[in-house]
């Protein structure tokens, strides 16, 4: 069943069009990377997802509801979280509060529960404190859970914000270049992990990533951009083998 | 857990104290002016510590609440009570017009409209002649009803027992802060101070939960002008001006922003230091400053930062001892 898809997706800034008719098919519980060279539009098409951007004209479909033109909030409650390229963590909140933050949608308290601290607020509460340990736990971030996020190494910020992500809930979570400035260790470490979120948490995973390493190894499907637009899309194997893939990356061969 | 309420609760007693231990009523009138300001501040703290929408329009509101009151009780007679309800309503009604601009703007650009809404404000306290007064301001506004605590006659008209009723105020709101903050929703107001979009991106509608504090905001500054007419007696536009704004802020962001107690040792400290300094005659808006400066440049994240550094460093200790046990 497909849980995502983009129907000639376009967007224009001024006279720049950022993504040009875009269309991609993502189904359930897949790992589907979209690669290609800077300013190709990966994530401007992350930002037409999540409802920061409204498309100019195309449309973004969230398991069969056109969710484009909706708020961001709106378009997480529907079961879509992320990552972004560059840290938003908030970072003079505890790291524990930064994935409670990321449940928001699933805590059902109200306020009076709070002003009157009747036990189903204490109760959500714990339950809530519980299951945040236990995404850091996966993730190895327990150690941090009382410290401010700003405090936290890089490799761990960019895993945090995966886990506020996750902490969501997702059906559908899209990772903004998470190896950004990771060593091959930790790359590898991430991956294994990647896979065993999507088998764990039954999530499909939409990737934006620069490491070729990790994208071919990965990746059950991937989409090439260049300038917006699509150029190719297939397996690892078909897409490296691609012509217009290897033009795009390193230039035409000089005739 | 425990031992924040053991502060809590020590503090509360000393407030309580305070009119028991203090005879002289020129303190005992500082203490209840300071007291409005821990209301004042408590609300732009919120607004301005939690949630991250700085705004310059605070006395604003306080001018609502303090304007509603007297016209409310002066020209149609209302009581004290349903009066103060109805200006805490009104400054929160009116903090949900100062919040639609903020859905838009951010940082400079938002503070240049609340200083807009603090002049506009105050232009219509001043020359709304036919509902305000004017210049001349409303006199005459009456104390609150006292009334018979067993043998005892509680009146307002003595400082040392409108203190109490001011008490009673800011220990409701410090309650309703209290809760809020611990809640799911003052997550998502930190959220929204922390980084905006991410929060968005995790399901927090920025729109509500802005006009919710900048309302609430308000509110507790419409509480607080209805306590200080009632308690004043008469009231004019020049009480609610962008200086009285910035004197609210500098309680809160010296207080500590963000914080809990912040506001209340910012209101209660600033209030006494300028009372005190008063000796000092044309030298005491200066050193005033030098003492802010010297405040700022030592503790920049305001009492309560410095405080909290402290304790810090010891819970972190505690925490890692907890861990090991484990």
């Amino acid at each position: 069943m497909s849980i995502l898809k983009l129907k000639d997706l376009t967007i224009k800034f001024g006279g720049l069009i950022a993504v040009n008719a875009v269309s991609l098919h993502v189904y359930e519980k897949q790992i589907y990377s979209i690669i290609g060279p800077n300013g190709s539009g990966k994530t401007t098409i992350f930002n037409l997802i999540t409802g920061i951007y409204t498309p100019t004209s195309g449309e973004v479909m969230i398991q069969d509801e056109v969710t484009s033109g909706h708020r961001p909030d709106y378009i997480s409650k529907k079961g879509v979280s992320r990552t972004f390229q560059n840290i938003r963590l908030f970072k003079n909140l505890s790291v524990l509060e930064n994935v409670l933050i990321g449940s928001h949608n699933h805590i059902k308290t109200k306020f009076i529960d709070v002003l009157l601290q009747t036990p189903r607020k204490k109760t959500i509460e714990r339950q809530s404190v519980e299951r945040a340990r236990y995404l850091l736990s996966i993730f190895d971030l327990e150690q941090f859970a009382d410290q401010r996020a700003a405090n936290l190494p890089y490799g761990p910020q960019r895993k945090l914000e995966i886990v506020r992500a996750l902490a969501s809930a997702p059906k559908l979570l899209l990772l903004d270049e998470p190896a950004a400035g990771m060593n091959p260790n930790e790359t590898e470490d991430l991956m294994q992990l990647i896979r065993r979120v999507r088998n764990e948490f039954d999530v499909t995973v939409l990737l934006v990533e620069h490491d070729m390493g990790l994208v071919m190894q990965i990746s059950e499907y991937i989409t090439v951009l260049d300038h917006g637009m699509k150029i190719a899309q297939g397996t690892a194997a078909e897409v490296q083998n691609n012509p217009a893939v290897i033009e795009a990356y390193l230039g035409k061969e000089s005739a | 857990m425990k031992k924040e309420f053991l502060v809590y609760i020590a503090i509360l007693v000393v407030a309580l104290m305070f009119p028991v231990l203090v005879d002289d009523v020129y303190i005992m009138h500082t203490g209840v002016l300071a007291f409005i300001y821990i209301l004042l501040a408590t609300g732009l703290n919120l607004l301005t510590g939690y949630t991250g929408q700085l705004s310059l329009a605070h006395a604003s509101f306080f001018g609502v609440g303090a304007y509603t009151s007297a016209i409310l009780t002066v020209t149609y007679g209302w009581g004290f009570w349903p009066a103060i309800i109805a200006s805490a309503v009104l400054a929160g009604v009116c903090g949900i017009f100062l919040g639609f601009p903020a859905l838009k703007l951010k940082g400079p650009y938002l503070v240049m409209s609340t200083i807009g809404f603090v002049h506009i404000t105050h232009e219509l306290f001043l020359n709304w002649v036919s509902v305000t007064r004017g210049p001349m301001g409303i006199t005459g506004i009456d104390f609150p009803p006292g009334f018979n605590l067993g043998e005892f006659a509680v009146d307002f008209s003595n400082p040392h027992h409108y203190f109490y009723l001011v008490l009673f105020w800011v220990v409701i709101v410090f309650i309703f802060v209290y809760s809020l903050i611990n809640s799911k929703m003052g997550r998502g107001l930190k959220a929204i101070r922390e980084n905006d979009i991410a929060a968005e991106c995790l399901g927090i509608n920025l729109k509500s939960y802005k006009l919710f504090a900048f309302s609430i905001g308000a509110l507790f500054a419409g509480i607080a002008g209805s306590l200080y007419v009632h308690y004043i007696g008469y009231v004019s536009p020049d009480s609610f001006t962008l200086a009285e704004s910035i004197n609210i802020l500098v309680m809160v962001i010296l207080g500590g922003m963000g914080t809990l107690l912040g506001p209340i040792f910012g209101a209660v400290g600033i209030t006494f230091l300028l009372e005190n300094m008063r000796f000092l005659a044309e030298y005491r808006l200066i050193i005033y400053g030098i003492i802010l400066m010297l405040i700022m440049f030592f503790a920049p994240g305001g009492l309560m930062g410095y405080v909290l550094k402290f304790t810090a460093g010891r819970n972190n200790e505690k925490l890692k001892m907890v861990q090991e046990d484990e």
